[in-house]
C-alpha cells in the first residue's frame, strides 16, 4: 500500500498485527487450543472408543500415587542431568576450537554437523546394531584394544549412558554452530587488549569469552534442556524404555498411556504436568540469570 | 418450448439419478504395511473382485504397521474417517469389539461356510455370542532350527525345557546365540512367551479379564527358563533381524510367516539348513502347547456399505485356489478352513516334510489371548526383569501378579 508521506501510527499497527495474524492463528489453532482440549480432557475418563466420563480430580490423584511416572521422571531427570552438561561442554569445546582459522577447519565443523541432520530413527537403529553386544563393532573394536566388552543396550546400567552418547552424537554439532556464531559476534579488540595485559587462556575464556557469550550459552542449554526432556524417538527405536525400564522416559510413558493403554485422560494428565515441569525448570533458568550479558 | 422448459429440469434429474446409479461403490480397506510381498498377492484378489463386481470396487491401503496398531486406526474409526473394512488380529481385538466399533460377521456366514472352520478359530473371535472377525489364516508357533550348526554339534532338537537350555547353551559361541525367543518388550513377546507359560500351567488371565492367572509354579518355571537362557548369554536381550537366517542363532521359536520370508530372503538357507521341530515341552511327561495368532477382516460398524464389506470378505476364499495362494504364496500361513486346507496344493505345500510339523501342532494349539495391552505391559515388565535379574523369579511374578490383580480391580470396573 503506498501513500504520499506518512503512515500513521494506526495504519503502522494494523499492517503489524495483519504480518504476525498468521503466525498468531497458528499458534492458536495448533498449540493453544489443543492444550486447552488436554486439560480439559484430564478431568475425564476417556479410551476413545467410548464417550468420555468425567472423574474430576481422580487423574491427578492417580499421577501422585503412580510409581511408574515417578520412575520414568527419574529416569529422565538422570539423562537430563547427563546429557545437558555434556552436550554444553563438548560443542563449547569444539566451538572454541573449531572457530579458530586454520586449514581444514570447515571440514571439521562440516563433518560434527553431520550427524544432524540424519534422522533420529535411522541414528537409532544403525546405533544399536553397532552396540550390539555379541556382534556390534563397538565390542569388536573394543576385545581388539584388549578392553572389556559392555553389555550396552542389554545392560541396566549401560543403557542409558548409550541413548546419551548417541544423542551427544546427533546434536553437539548443531550447538557448536550456535556458539560459533555467538563467538563470531566479539570483537576482536577484547582479545588483543587481553593479550596484551598478558591474560592467559583461561582468564580470557573466564573473563571474556563466557560472559559476551552468555546469551547464546542461556539459549543452547534451554534448548538442550528441553531437548533432553522431549527425547523419544531414539528410545523408541532403542530400547523402548528397556532393559527393564533402565531408559524408561516419561514421554514414552505418556506415548504408551495414549496409544497403548488408551487412556486419553490420564495421558493428558500427564503430558500437563510433564509441560508444567519443563516450564518451571526452563523459567528458573532465565530467573536466575546467571548467564546476563556483561554491559 | 414451455413444455420443454418445463419439463427439463426432471430429465436433468433424471440423467444426473442415472449418474448416480452408475458410480460404483469404493469400499476401502486398511491393512498394515509389510514388504514382504503379501499385499502383492492379495491385491490379485482385489482386481478380481474389481472386474468382476464393477458396481462395488475394492481399495487397499497399507499403513505402517507401528501406526496401524497404535493410533491411527482406530482414530479414524472413532473419528467416521476409518475404512470400510480392516484387519484385526486376536491379540489387538478386544478393545474395537468392546468399543463396538466392528459389527459381526455371523449374517454373511452361511451355515456351509462356518461348518468349513475349525470350530476353535470361530471361537477365539466370537465375543457375547457373535463371530467379530472372518478369520483367514493360522500361525502355529514352532522351534526353527539351523540343522548344519546342529550337525557339526551332534545335536538333536530338544524335546523338554532342560534339553532345550543345554542345547542353546552348548550352540552359544561368541558369534551365535544358541536361541532366539523374543527379546523386545512388545505384544510379540506376549506371543511368543505364551506357550511356555501354557504348558507349565499357567495364564496371564483368565478370558473375562477377571483375575489374574499369572501365578504359582506355572508362571515361576516359565519365566525362570528364559532368564537361564538369558543369564548364560544363549539369547539375546536385545531385537536382532532375521538372526537363525543370519547364522546368528541356532535355534528360533517363531511362525509359519518365516517360510515366506526364508524362501524369498533366503533361499540356501530355505533349502539346506532349516529345520522345523514342535516347541519343547517342560518334562517328557507334559503334554505339547502351542499358540497361534492371525488376522481376521473386520467390518467397520459405521460404515455405510456394510452388506457389501460382508459380500467381499465371504468371496475372497469361497474359491480354494485364492486361498491356497494365500497361503503359501502370500502370507504363508494354515488356513482355517477345510475346503482351502483340503486342496491339493495346499496339503502339498503343508505336508511336505519341510513344513509338516506345522499341521502336526495344530491339534494342541490355542489361539492367542486378547489381552488388554496393561496386562501385556505388566508381563513384558516381569520378563525384562528376570532378563536383567532384578529380584528372585518368584518376587517378580508375585509383583506381576499384584500388579495385574490391581489393574483389573481399578481399570477394568
Amino acid at each position: 500500500m503506498y501513500r504520499k508521506g506518512r503512515i500513521s501510527k494506526k495504519e503502522d499497527l494494523i499492517v503489524g498485527y495483519l504480518f504476525i495474524l498468521p503466525d498468531t492463528l497458528g499458534i492458536f489453532f495448533f498449540w493453544i487450543l489443543p492444550m486447552l482440549y488436554i486439560i480439559y480432557l484430564s478431568f475425564f475418563r476417556w479410551n476413545l472408543l467410548n464417550e468420555p466420563v468425567f472423574v474430576g480430580l481422580q487423574n491427578y490423584s492417580r499421577l501422585l500415587k503412580d510409581p511408574i511416572w515417578w520412575h520414568s521422571l527419574g529416569i529422565t531427570l538422570k539423562y537430563v542431568l547427563m546429557y545437558v552438561p555434556l552436550s554444553f561442554l563438548f560443542s563449547l569445546l569444539l566451538a572454541v576450537n573449531l572457530q579458530k582459522t586454520f586449514k581444514g577447519n570447515k571440514v571439521l565443523r562440516t563433518l560434527f554437523f553431520a550427524p544432524y541432520a540424519i534422522s533420529l530413527i535411522v541414528a537409532g537403529a544403525l546405533w544399536s546394531y553397532a552396540f550390539q553386544p555379541k556382534f556390534g563393532f563397538i565390542n569388536h573394536l573394543l576385545t581388539l584394544l584388549s578392553l572389556l566388552p559392555g553389555g550396552w543396550l542389554s545392560s541396566t546400567k549401560e543403557a542409558l549412558g548409550v541413548i546419551v552418547f548417541v544423542s551427544l552424537w546427533k546434536y553437539v554439532g548443531y550447538y557448536m554452530i550456535l556458539l560459533i556464531a555467538g563467538l563470531e559476534e566479539i570483537p576482536q579488540e577484547y582479545y588483543e587488549s587481553a593479550k596484551i595485559d598478558g591474560a592467559s587462556w583461561w582468564h580470557i575464556l573466564v573473563r571474556i569469552t563466557l560472559p559476551i557469550l552468555s546469551p547464546v550459552i542461556l539459549f543452547v542449554i534451554v534448548i538442550s534442556v528441553i531437548h533432553a526432556f522431549q527425547m523419544f524417538d531414539l528410545v523408541y527405536i532403542m530400547t523402548y524404555g528397556g532393559p527393564a525400564r533402565a531408559t524408561y522416559i516419561t514421554m514414552l510413558y505418556i506415548y504408551e498411556v495414549a496409544f497403548s493403554f488408551y487412556d486419553f485422560g490420564y495421558a493428558s494428565t500427564l503430558s500437563i504436568m510433564f509441560f508444567l515441569l519443563i516450564l518451571l525448570i526452563t523459567l528458573a533458568q532465565f530467573r536466575l540469570g546467571l548467564f546476563k550479558k556483561p554491559s | 418450448m414451455c413444455v420443454i422448459l418445463l419439463v427439463s429440469p426432471f430429465l436433468w434429474a433424471g440423467g444426473a439419478k442415472e449418474q448416480k446409479a452408475a458410480q460404483p461403490i469404493q469400499l476401502t480397506l486398511w491393512v498394515y504395511a509389510n514388504p514382504d510381498g503379501r499385499w502383492n498377492v492379495f491385491q490379485g484378489f482385489i482386481d478380481e473382485w474389481n472386474k468382476t463386481k464393477p458396481s462395488v470396487q475394492i481399495k487397499m491401503e497399507q499403513i505402517p504397521f507401528d501406526r496401524y496398531m497404535g493410533e491411527v486406526l482406530a482414530a479414524a474409526l472413532v473419528g467416521g474417517r476409518g475404512p470400510d473394512l480392516f484387519l484385526l488380529s486376536r491379540g489387538d481385538y478386544r478393545k474395537y469389539v468392546e468399543g463396538g466399533l466392528v459389527y459381526p460377521v455371523d449374517e454373511f456366514l452361511s451355515p456351509q461356510m462356518k461348518a468349513d472352520f475349525l470350530p476353535q478359530v470361530l471361537e477365539a473371535v466370537t465375543y457375547k455370542g457373535k463371530i467379530m472377525t472372518y478369520p483367514f489364516e493360522m500361525d502355529p508357533v514352532v522351534l526353527f532350527y539351523n540343522k548344519e550348526m546342529f550337525a557339526k554339534a551332534g545335536l538333536q532338537p530338544p524335546k523338554t525345557w532342560d534339553e532345550l537350555y543345554e542345547t542353546a547353551v552348548k550352540l552359544t559361541t561368541p558369534q551365535t546365540y544358541g536361541i532366539y525367543l523374543a527379546p523386545a518388550p512388545n505384544a510379540y513377546q506376549n506371543f511368543i512367551f505364551s506357550p511356555f507359560v501354557w504348558m507349565a500351567g499357567a495364564d496371564f488371565a483368565d478370558p473375562d479379564i477377571k483375575e489374574s492367572r499369572f501365578k504359582g509354579p506355572g508362571a515361576e518355571k516359565a519365566l525362570d527358563l528364559w532368564r537361564r537362557l538369558a543369564q548364560a548369554k544363549a539369547t539375546p536381550t536385545t531385537a536382532i533381524v532375521e538372526s537363525l537366517a543370519n547364522g546368528l542363532a541356532a535355534m528360533e521359536v517363531a511362525g509359519p510367516w518365516k517360510i515366506g520370508s526364508y524362501r524369498r530372503n533366503f533361499k540356501e538357507f530355505y533349502e539346506t539348513k532349516m529345520g522345523i521341530a514342535p516347541l519343547p515341552t517342560p518334562t517328557a511327561n507334559d503334554k505339547p502347547i502351542t499358540v497361534y495368532g492371525g488376522w481376521g477382516f473386520a467390518i467397520n460398524s459405521k460404515s455405510p456399505h456394510i452388506k457389501q464389506a460382508g459380500e467381499f470378505i465371504t468371496w475372497i476364499f469361497s474359491d480354494p485356489n485364492r486361498g491356497v495362494r494365500w497361503t503359501t504364496q502370500g502370507r504363508t500361513c494354515l488356513a482355517p478352513q477345510k475346503s482351502i486346507r483340503d486342496t491339493q496344493d495346499h496339503r502339498a505345500f503343508w505336508e511336505d516334510p519341510k513344513h509338516r510339523v506345522f499341521l502336526d501342532v495344530m491339534t494342541t494349539a490355542r489361539s492367542e489371548a486378547a489381552n488388554p495391552e496393561e496386562i501385556n505391559k505388566i508381563i513384558q515388565d516381569a520378563i525384562q526383569k528376570a532378563f536383567a535379574g532384578q529380584g528372585t523369579i518368584s518376587e517378580i511374578v508375585a509383583e506381576a501378579d499384584l500388579r495385574i490383580t490391581e489393574y483389573i480391580r481399578t481399570q477394568r470396573k
